[in-house]
């Protein structure tokens, strides 16, 4: 199944520059919050999921997916979406394009209308969430309308 | 081009996606010359379909019988 994704948006939350974690017992992450420019990739990505769970499941031997069962092992969250927002995560640093090359602080980039790279990953316990690799400006169809 | 004339409860779920998308876009700091660009896109699409037609190939040539010229059209 394709799991890539390619999605143009605006940055609400960023930590490209410098890895973050929100405990300090948790690994720091490279992380961005973006706010879809389409509100059908909610819809698009949700049915994309749910495709590949439905994979992933179909791939697990018998006896692991009886033991997943959620009275042993309640399912872990996904963490594609937060609030009105889709998050995107990795631990490695993803590639800066264009004119974001240059930025030296990740506020720079709130507001800013971007392009993202990455795949729809799924881990061990089936749970899934967005990894980005490549960050880039875009320019808005309708940029230039009112010249 | 269909000549059936109206928005679909479709069209209308998308406005209203579409206009409370952008009100977050707001509260989430999106600067208004970026805002000014989704209204734009809510008018071209909220008149294309009510005309039954989708959304055009270039955004900035929104009007119904517009054809692309041949360099407009590889830009896009």
């Amino acid at each position: 199944m394709n799991t890539s994704v390619r999605i143009q948006g605006y940055v609400t939350d960023a930590h490209v520059l410098a890895p973050y974690a929100k405990h300090s017992y948790e690994i720091k992450r490279y992380e961005l919050y973006l706010c879809p420019s389409n509100y059908t990739h909610f819809y698009d990505l949700e049915h994309r999921i749910e495709e590949l769970k439905h994979e992933y499941e179909q791939q697990q031997p018998f006896h692991s997916s009886r033991d997943s069962n959620q009275d042993t092992h309640p399912a872990l969250k996904d963490r594609v979406f937060d609030g009105d927002c889709l998050k995107f995560e990795s631990l490695h640093s993803p590639r800066l394009e264009g004119e974001f090359s240059l930025l030296a602080y990740d506020d720079q980039l709130i507001g800013k209308f971007v392009q993202v790279v990455g795949h729809i990953q799924i881990q061990e316990l089936g749970n899934c969430f967005l990894s980005f690799h490549i960050l880039e400006p875009a320019v808005h169809p309708a940029h230039r309308w009112a010249d | 081009m269909s000549t059936t004339k109206g928005l679909t409860l479709k069209d209308y779920n998308w406005i209203n996606s579409k206009c409370r998308a952008i009100a977050k876009m707001e509260h989430h700091g999106v600067k208004e010359r970026f805002l000014r660009n989704e209204l734009y896109v809510l008018g071209v699409f909220a008149f294309r379909h009510f005309h039954g037609a989708q959304m055009p190939e270039d955004m900035l040539h929104p009007s119904l019988n517009y054809e692309l010229l041949g360099h407009e059209r590889q830009a896009v």
